[in-house]
């Protein structure tokens, strides 16, 4: 009886996603918010499904408020989903958080860094807070820095440029060498140039076997950096495939024309209102 | 653990309000009540209010374990933080130990503080060992309060607010002298942890009763504030 149950255990604590080969799982997501009155009730995701294979640039793109930054969120473990399931790296996320956490960084937003730290302290707490050893730590650093510049890293926070903060909240997410990256809008707010480098940096990355989840709203960054995109509105995956492949179908010359194409009713509505 | 030292000492306001203003409160205590002698008992006004001025910078710390750890929330930091693999009783254990050690910091420069404006132990060692001990259990207790204050609150001001709650009944409840305050005083945690210390700072044989189940109620009630710190973080740690 026993013998049983602890093979019903590793089963269930084994469980995978349908297909091996995907680092991440979405089945009919979604996420409501609720108003103050019981009628008053928010779709930020209304069912969206799909598949992220390993080593894969992912990019969610979308208008404002379409839902991009809360997928995020829940693949992440940060947001609760009111229904549908999600698996990342083979775990469901509801039954196995604890061991996604140890596969996954999170580049979020808004910057959030401890600003009385400098650049090196912030990093080595975090690294802390993923279990590895001064040496791991050190030996990470000195590779990201060579990767991603970062001048001031022993200079205070606070003292930081709002492009040397988005920086150091990329290389923050770095530390751990997760397989699987969440990106955030990384160079938001980026003058073109540190943009630019920023995206040489991911470039880089593509070649390191790392799965990405971008957020952008720099369709140019989408369409040189990510290998398949989603066009999320009103909380609805509209679109998903390589760039190539929606300039195909929806006969545009390039993937600002299909953004615009698939989400221009936002903004023909906002024109009307 | 080692951030909260790094604020400590890069800050200049924590480092003054943390370490030297209970160092001020004692001294304006000392000067107004240090050579005001109560009839027949050889001993100052002043003498009487040691006990409080132990006690008073945890209830003055609360608010600022409160207001910090708001902060950090406010700033999206313990969302990032939820993503790593550490886990809600080591992050929540990393802080109580840290400010525990400032605790500590705190209580020996107080004790260097009344003995240098001539204030007479009558407890022996052991007594003022056992004192510390349970200085430092209320000192636990109301870091964790305090940390529950910066869980809940959606913003500094609110989790002051909670904070405020906290403390101002006790700190009120200590100086009311009308009978009725003497049943209030028996809900509060301060009330366990002074008459404690009152006891012991007056000699009394340390089999005395009452200090033990003083020295049980304040272990009780950190031990549960503790364990509600670290559910509540769990639950609510990860939202802004």
């Amino acid at each position: 009886m026993l013998k049983n149950n602890n093979k019903f255990k590793a089963k269930y604590l084994s469980h995978q996603s349908s297909d091996p080969t995907c680092s991440i799982e979405v089945n009919d997501l979604k996420k409501y918010y609720y108003g103050k009155k019981y009628y008053e009730k928010i779709k930020a995701l209304d069912g969206i499904s799909f598949q992220v294979k390993y080593g894969e640039v992912f990019g969610l793109l979308g208008p404002n408020g379409a839902g991009k930054t809360t997928t995020v969120g829940v693949l992440s473990g940060l947001i609760t989903p009111t229904e549908g399931s999600v698996f990342v790296g083979g775990y469901d996320m509801k039954k196995n958080f604890d061991k996604v956490k140890a596969l996954i960084g999170v580049c979020p937003q808004e910057t959030r860094v401890f600003k009385f730290l400098t650049g090196r302290e912030n990093i080595e707490y975090f690294g802390k807070l993923h279990l590895m050893t001064k040496d791991q730590i050190n030996e990470k650093i000195e590779t990201l820095l060579k990767l991603v510049g970062l001048e001031a890293i022993d200079r205070k926070a606070k003292g930081y440029s709002g492009g040397m903060l988005r920086k150091l909240n990329l290389l923050i997410a770095l530390i751990n060498n997760p397989c699987i990256l969440f990106l955030d809008e990384p160079t938001v707010g980026m003058d073109p140039r540190a943009r630019r480098s920023i995206w040489n940096f991911l470039f880089s990355l593509k070649s390191s076997d790392k799965t990405i989840i971008l957020t952008t709203h720099y369709i140019e960054e989408a369409e040189s950096l990510c290998d398949r995109v989603a066009i999320i509105d009103y909380g609805q995956l509209v679109a998903i495939g390589t760039p190539k492949e929606l300039m195909k179908e929806h006969e545009s010359k390039n993937l600002e024309e299909v953004f615009l194409k698939l989400t221009g009713r936002r903004i023909i509505e906002g024109m009307e209102n | 653990m080692s951030i909260q030292f790094k604020k400590l000492f890069r800050e200049p306001g924590y480092l003054f309000m943390v370490l030297l203003f209970p160092l001020m409160i004692g001294g304006m205590f000392y000067l107004f009540a240090g050579h005001t002698q109560i009839p027949m008992s050889g001993k100052t006004i002043y003498d009487t209010m040691v006990p409080g001025l132990f006690i008073m910078p945890a209830l003055a710390g609360l608010i600022f374990v409160a207001v910090s750890f708001s902060q950090v929330k406010s700033e999206g930091l313990l969302k990032r933080i939820y993503t790593t693999p550490t886990s809600s009783k080591e992050f929540i254990g990393s802080v109580i130990l840290t400010n525990s050690i400032i605790a500590i910091i705190q209580i020996a420069l107080l004790t260097g503080f009344v003995a240098l404006t001539g204030f007479q132990y009558d407890a022996n060692f052991i007594g003022i060992i056992l004192a510390s001990i349970i200085i430092t259990i209320f000192y636990i207790g109301t870091i964790a309060f305090g940390l529950i204050c910066g869980i809940l609150g959606s913003s500094v001001n609110t989790a002051t607010g909670y904070a405020n709650i906290y403390s101002i009944p006790q700190i009120n409840l200590m100086f009311f002298t009308f009978p009725e305050a003497e049943l209030f005083r028996r809900f509060v945690p301060v009330y366990y942890a002074m008459d404690a210390l009152t006891i012991i700072f007056d000699g009394t044989s340390l089999a005395n009763l009452t200090i033990w189940i003083d020295f049980t109620i304040n272990m009780i009630v950190t031990m549960l504030i503790i364990i509600i710190a670290v559910l509540l973080f769990k639950k609510y740690g990860k939202f802004n």
